[in-house]
């Protein structure tokens, strides 16, 4: 069947998969096989029936990436995650206590997380001011004056709270949804649930994450088939602009080499495959055919890949409306420019992290609360910025765009001027994917210690972005040692009252 | 504002006996005549926040009901759900509704998005004091009656025993009659038992398909597919007992031996080669979840972990009968044992339950525990009975009769196990293994030195601390004195300085239910009373410290952390006055503790004594020398100097002398007891004890009785290694066939009714009984499997089905890096020992550049190998009985473009390049030879033709890298057949 397809190439020299010189039969024999880890090739529906009785260990004999129809509607097609690891303070940035202003230094009773008992800890007000923005009047403090710019394209959620205390833990439960337990990473649910926009991309990428807390866990498959695991891009503390996706290009050889080679491999293996069929098969082997396949798709995506993130392609005033080229956030800014370039690509699930590799991460101010300000100017332009960019391509009404971290911090001081972790009250922001932009949700106690009114856990965070997705949490599940396993385990609602 | 007239009438008590009598013995209660004001109030009040607040979860109309609660009837809501009675008319205490509307329990809290205002909290209490008045009086229909817990029990037992009989797996193991075959076309096609026992299963096969069919007809002769050719096999055997390719010297001898025995001389000269436990060992790794690190957020490197893994591969190796292999791994610390050597190995065995994937970081460590209980529950149910007991952990098994008791009956076995070292970060447990003899005199000898260094370093600090002691006036009461109770196991300690007398007590950090009471008995008048500790960061912050005098009970909390004031000893505890009747009575408790507490002595003295001893020395608070003259500090400064001298000796004798075998185990928890069911897995919600003991359902021998003093893991591995076990044996032997391409149960790690059924139930029982009879060798069973004519089919695409073939399979990840070392010559065969590059801190980063076969490559939970990353290496968290199978560009991509694949080639072709340096050498010959290495078989003659033209005439360094890389890349490569 190879052999029928040389004849017809593409742009990039290369048999059209859906050439019309396949047959039905073959093409279905051919694309049907490929796991597909990166692309699809528009089999949308083909296998969705398959998928419902998937189950770990089975052999991929189906394309797992083709795009699969949602049963619901479908507000958002993809998801933004810009996640500030180590837990930024909700009480220093969109959740303002005036109690906490005036009984600075006062001392109190409060149950904390870490040792479950009551201890009194003093208060410590925010350094920093807090200023009404936007149309809707949004209170965000001074540290994030772009981010503030745009306090009408985003609806802050102010009641969150979550599992685990320490940041292995929680970054663990607010990607996979335990703390502890081996479960897949949401990006990888959300693949396995709608499949992959693309052809030459793979599903889920993540940039720059960190290599400490649970590390590739936060982005791994878990149980479900590695197609659906995510795909690093550089790493934390390493610069974006030597990242480059593994194995993507060959240094060592001339792109006439690397073709001559493709041919001969291609040759050869059609060779083997000839032999086989002819000698002794009763049947043909599509895994065999699937594996051949799996070179093409490779090359292809080694021929377009490379080009999907390309910074010269930008305009210097969009480089610049990023950050790009200046010291503080030219890292972060072209990290989110980057990201909205997969986007714009199809990339399904895209994770930017502002992260390092250290056991306290970059937000995680247990002393000195004065270097949030550090990390604040890293991003807050570039994250405004790709608010302002994906709005005005039209990009934002489809892409749900989620900022925040694994907890907040405690309105209590730690070590005189820092805060401790707080898993039981802290702010996100969701944007665009049919999210209301402008409005608040939820609120924390008189000192932002707890979620107290319209609580959302981080299950419902989940549950909610799911439902944008059109995707029910309750439905999207895959059997592994015995029994269906979904990313909500048995919790999740969807808060509705945020919903566009 | 509304009040009921009968409110706190009633003493309290009475009031809360009455509605639990009610609750019993009415549970239909009538509405009470005089509360018309109180159903009022219930309209009013409670039944819109009811509504709004409670329904979508706890109503008839929930889906699904959540914690078994329904609030929307007057019973439902008295009943309560899965916690236990909700609302208990008359007793707000007894009332879990207003438990969790008051969000004091971190499980218990509701309505989930927030606490509901105090007033309507206040109203729901004022509610239930009127008695809960209610006037939904919803009939029960059948469906809802509530069964009495024992007609409940009665019923799910009687379901699981109707489940247990359905479920093929349970059933015990029956011999079968080997079939006759006479459906075989070829009567001379079977060679042994087993292939009749194939060609039955495929018989099934072909019938199955044919009774889906509308033509089918009842008799059809079964045909197979031919035979494959002799390198073929010798490929197939070669990688599946050893998953190494043949060496061309081994592919020779094979060709040239033309008799009857060759096949069976191969097959045991592999089963002799050290290589086949390192393959069939990384078989069981793959179950075991073996990683060299422990996951989770902070994940930390096991530097211990490879002993089990050479643990695991000796076994195989010398064929350990596996049932051993089983009790060893589940209890071997419990087990007999003849001489160190067998001492050490079941030992080392018991890292099968340290090793599980855990995040140590978790702060709630009552959490942390039942977390590891868990995964060891899981693991043990998935690799030696494949059934998914965690299941149970929230609820009854949906589909396989494991009821939650089960699970929390075996949980009671595991939290009798220590597995885990609490502290922030926690930490497994280790173990010594025995010294052998050879080096037992130099760990004795080096024992003596560091004894003598330390005899020293105690005397010097005795030497200081009488020095810095003061004689002090009034009363003192040191722990070692008579006058002391000493309630727990105290250790006594000289390690920190600052103590009174000649040591102090240390609780060891646990168990917190322990005391130290003093006793003084002093003249009748005021005294200040101190109490002395050495201070340190493991320390309690919190300690109780209680004095007994005139006025009562005095509770003084003490933060051991912080210096002691008075002379860095002493603690003020207070002013107190006691008379002749009441003696002085200091109580140290350990109780709410979380750190170590430490108790020395108990000082008793007037204001005036007091004084006169701060009166002799000024500098009393400071940190040097309290008491004495200058010739004292003098001579203090000298003994500290010497102090120091002494412990730096000792810090190197005890880095530089021979290092202990430290090995991942367990040990026997200091409490043994039966645990309680977590109501839905909740670890603080308790629900009733369950004695510790297995699978109810599975009662196939009698149960032996667990001893209250241990925690039942011997009783537990003796019960799966039973032989009258149906499950044990059975997964083993399916597991062996799945490697050995014979297919039967194709989810070897669930025999559970979510699994696959067996292919033949007759054909793995057959098996199984021989595999017993055999004294469970694995080497045996291997044997019987290869000798069959099935194992010897040519290959194709099918999963066990003879007519069709041997199923061809790919090279998995380690297999496809071995053979590449293999080809270039670099592979280094080296058996066992420790494979992580020393001082190793963390897995991130880790430069995985051994030239070792890939079962050597540390397995690391957060950082695998790029290649096994890429070709399916199983997730090191999971028990993986069957690896995935996946196509993917990523691999094709690996395999055109990775430095590693890139290296290999070049490494292969200037191997080939040098052992064909001769200058007659022509492109031809250098083509076929590299085909030889890599395929293990001469090109055909148009892969020749494209080969060359290929390479071109020159075939250099360059054109055959090439030519490695592709062969490398090609189907013949990467699949054996």
């Amino acid at each position: 069947m190879s052999i029928e397809l040389q004849n017809s190439l593409s742009m990039d020299g290369l048999p059209t998969i859906g050439s019309p010189t396949a047959t039905d039969a073959s093409r279905r024999s051919l694309l049907g096989k490929i796991a597909c880890g990166f692309g699809s090739v528009a089999l949308a529906g083909l296998c969705s029936s398959e998928k419902t009785s998937a189950q770990a260990g089975d052999s991929l004999v189906v394309n797992q990436l083709a795009q699969q129809t949602s049963l619901l509607p479908q507000r958002a097609k993809r998801v933004i995650f810009l996640f500030m690891q180590g837990g930024p303070s909700h009480v220093d940035s969109y959740d303002r206590k005036l109690l906490l202003e005036k009984n600075d230094g006062k001392v109190l009773d409060f149950k904390v997380a870490r040792t479950r008992t009551v201890t009194p800890m003093p208060l410590m007000a925010s350094p920093w001011k807090f200023s009404r923005h936007g149309e809707c009047g949004r209170e965000v403090s001074e540290l994030f004056p772009h981010m503030a710019k745009r306090a009408d394209d985003y609806c802050v959620i102010k009641s969150m709270h979550t599992e685990g205390v320490a940041h292995g833990p929680a970054t663990l439960f607010m990607h996979t949804g335990a703390t502890n337990l081996v479960r897949p990473s949401m990006g990888s649910w959300v693949t396995y649930g709608l499949g992959s926009e693309n052809d030459n991309l793979p599903g889920f990428i993540t940039i720059c994450p960190s290599a400490a807390n649970g590390g590739p866990r936060n982005y791994a498959n878990g149980f479900l088939p590695t197609a659906y695991q995510g795909t690093a891009l550089g790493a934390a503390e390493r610069s974006i602009s030597e990242a480059r996706f593994q194995n993507i290009t060959n240094s060592k050889l001339s792109s006439a080499e690397q073709r001559e080679r493709f041919e001969f491999l291609r040759r050869l293996n059609q060779q083997q495959m000839t032999q086989r069929n002819s000698e002794r098969e009763r049947q043909r082997d599509d895994e065999l055919e699937a594996t051949i396949g799996s070179f093409e798709l490779a090359w292809r995506m080694q021929a377009h890949a490379p080009g999907v993130v390309d910074m010269s392609r930008e305009s210097a005033a969009t480089q610049s409306m990023y950050g790009i080229g200046n010291k503080a956030t030219d890292e972060y800014g072209r990290q989110c420019l980057m990201a909205r370039q997969f986007a714009e690509a199809g990339v399904r699930y895209i994770q930017v992290n502002y992260a390092d590799n250290g056991a306290n991460p970059r937000w995680d101010q247990h002393s000195k609360l004065m270097k949030h300000e550090q990390h604040a100017r890293a991003i807050d332009q570039p994250v405004a910025a790709l608010l302002a960019d994906l709005k005005q391509r039209g990009l934002l009404e489809d892409t749900l765009v989620w900022w925040g971290g694994e907890f907040g911090r405690t309105p209590y001081a730690q070590n005189r001027d820092g805060r401790d972790h707080n898993p039981g009250g802290f702010s996100v922001w969701l944007a665009g994917g049919g999210i209301k932009p402008g409005i608040e949700y939820g609120s924390t106690d008189d000192y932002g210690f707890q979620a107290v009114q319209n609580k959302v856990h981080m299950h419902d965070l989940h549950a909610t972005i799911l439902h944008q997705l059109g995707l029910d949490h309750e439905q999207l599940t895959y059997q592994h040692a015995g029994r269906d396993f979904r990313l909500t385990d048995v919790h999740g609602r969807i808060i509705k009252d945020i919903l566009a | 504002m509304f009040r009921p007239a009968r409110k706190n009438s009633i003493p309290f008590i009475v009031c809360a006996a009455l509605g639990m009598m009610f609750s019993i013995f009415m549970p239909i209660q009538p509405v009470r005549a005089d509360d018309k004001e109180g159903l009022e109030f219930f309209e009013k009040k409670i039944r819109p926040v009811l509504v709004a607040k409670c329904y979508e979860c706890h109503s008839a109309k929930s889906k699904p009901l959540r914690a078994g609660l329904r609030v929307d009837t007057r019973d439902a809501i008295r009943d309560g759900g899965d916690s236990g009675e909700s609302v208990v008319p008359d007793d707000v205490d007894s009332s879990l509704l207003i438990t969790a509307l008051e969000y004091v329990e971190d499980d218990l809290q509701m309505p989930p998005d927030g606490k509901l205002d105090d007033q309507v909290i206040a109203d729901f209490k004022e509610w239930i004091e009127m008695g809960a008045p209610d006037p939904r009086d919803e009939p029960k229909s059948s469906t809802q009656m509530k069964l009495s817990p024992a007609d409940l029990q009665a019923q799910k037992d009687a379901h699981a025993a109707s489940e247990t009989a359905k479920l093929w797996a349970f059933q015990p193991v029956q011999d079968s009659e080997v079939p006759d075959g006479s459906k075989i076309a070829d009567s001379n096609w079977p060679v042994t038992d087993l292939d009749r026992f194939v060609a039955a299963m495929a018989a099934d096969k072909q019938s199955g398909k044919q009774a889906g069919s509308k033509q089918g007809t009842a008799r059809q002769t079964l045909s197979f597919a031919a035979d494959a050719d002799r390198r073929t096999l010798l490929r197939r055997t070669t990688f599946a007992l050893t998953g190494l390719p043949p060496t061309p010297d081994q592919l020779q001898t094979f060709l040239a031996d033309d008799s009857q025995t060759a096949f069976s001389v191969l097959v045991e000269r592999l089963l002799a080669s050290p290589q086949f436990g390192e393959r069939w060992g990384r078989h069981w790794l793959d179950v075991a979840r073996f990683s060299e690190s422990t996951g989770g957020g902070r994940s930390k490197v096991m530097p211990e972990a490879w002993r089990y893994r050479d643990y695991v591969i000796a076994s195989f190796n010398n064929d350990k009968p596996f049932d051993q292999f089983v009790r060893e791994q589940i209890a071997g610390d419990l087990l007999p044992h003849d001489n160190d050597q067998q001492l050490a190995d079941q030992l080392t065995a018991t890292g099968f339950l340290a090793l599980g994937p855990s995040n140590y970081e978790l702060q709630d460590k009552e959490l942390l525990t039942m977390e590891v209980v868990d995964e060891q529950i899981d693991t043990i149910g998935r690799a030696f009975l494949g059934m998914t007991i965690g299941c149970a952990r929230c609820h009854d098994h949906k589909f396989d009769p494991i009821p939650t008791k089960d699970y929390y009956a075996l949980a009671g076995i595991f939290r009798s196990t220590k597995t885990l070292v609490h502290s922030n970060v926690s930490n497994y447990v280790t173990r010594e293994l025995p010294v052998s003899p050879a080096d037992k005199k130099m760990h004795e000898q080096h024992a003596v030195q560091i004894a003598a260094l330390q005899q020293q370093v105690g005397k010097l600090k005795r030497q200081m601390q009488v020095m810095t002691t003061p004689d002090l006036p009034g009363t003192v009461v040191d722990s070692d004195g008579a006058e002391v109770t000493i309630n727990g196991n105290w250790k006594a300690s000289t390690s920190t300085l600052g103590y009174y007398g000649d040591n102090y007590l240390h609780d060891e950090g646990r168990p917190k239910n322990q005391s130290i009471v003093y006793t003084a008995n002093v003249a009748a008048g005021e005294y200040q009373v101190f109490a002395s500790y050495t201070s340190g960061t493991n320390r309690s912050s919190e300690v109780p410290v209680t004095v007994n005098s005139m006025v009562g009970q005095t509770v003084v909390t003490v933060d051991q952390r912080k210096r002691p004031p008075m002379f860095g000893t002493w603690q003020p505890l207070g002013t107190f006055s006691f008379s002749d009747s009441q003696s002085c009575v200091v109580k140290i408790e350990t109780k709410g503790t979380t750190d170590v507490v430490i108790a020395d002595a108990i000082w008793i003295v007037t204001a005036k004594q007091l004084e006169s001893v701060l009166g002799q020395s000024k500098t009393a608070r400071g940190a040097k020398p309290a008491f004495g003259d200058k010739k004292t500090g003098v001579a203090l400064a000298k003994l500290s100097k010497q102090l120091k001298v002494v412990e730096s000796k000792l810090a190197t004798l005890k880095a530089g002398g021979p290092q202990k075998s430290i090995v991942m185990s367990v040990r026997e928890e200091q409490k043994i007891a039966d645990g309680h069911v977590h109501i839905r897995g909740q670890i603080r919600s308790l629900g009733e004890k369950v004695p510790r003991g297995f699978l109810t359902a599975a009662s196939w021998t009698k149960p032996s009785v667990i001893p209250p003093t241990t925690s039942g893991r011997l009783e537990l591995a003796n019960w799966i290694a039973d032989p009258a076990n149906p499950l044990t044996a059975r997964v083993v032997v399916n597991r062996v066939c799945r490697h050995l391409g014979l297919t039967v149960v194709d989810t070897p790690d669930n025999f559970g009714s979510m699994g696959d059924a067996p292919g033949s139930n007759e054909l793995l029982d057959w098996l199984t009984l021989r595999f017993i009879e055999d004294g469970w060798s694995i080497k045996k069973l291997v044997r019987r499997i290869t000798a069959s004519h099935y194992f010897r089919l040519a290959g194709s695409q099918s999963t066990g089905d003879a007519r069709l073939g041997f199923p061809r399979r790919r090279l998995d990840a380690e297999c496809l890096r071995d053979a590449m070392l293999a080809v270039t010559g670099e592979l280094d065969l080296q058996v066992g020992g420790p494979n992580i590059a020393p001082r190793t801190k963390s897995e991130y980063g880790y430069k995985f550049t051994s030239p070792r076969r890939s079962v050597y490559l540390p397995v690391f939970r957060n950082a695998t190998p790029p290649l096994l990353a890429a070709f399916d290496f199983p997730n090191a968290n999971l028990v993986s009985g069957k690896r995935n199978v996946s196509t993917l560009p990523t691999q094709a991509l690996f395999l055109m473009n990775s430095p590693f694949v890139i290296e290999r080639s070049r490494k292969a072709a200037e191997r080939l390049m040098q052992q064909t340096a001769g200058a007659d050498v022509t492109a031809k010959q250098r083509v076929d030879l590299a085909f030889e290495w890599t395929l293990g078989r001469p090109p055909t003659a148009d892969e020749r033709t494209l080969a060359q033209s290929f390479v071109g005439e020159s075939a250099d360094v360059d054109s055959m890298s090439g030519l490695f890389q592709s062969l490398f890349s090609s189907l013949d490569f990467r699949y054996v057949d």
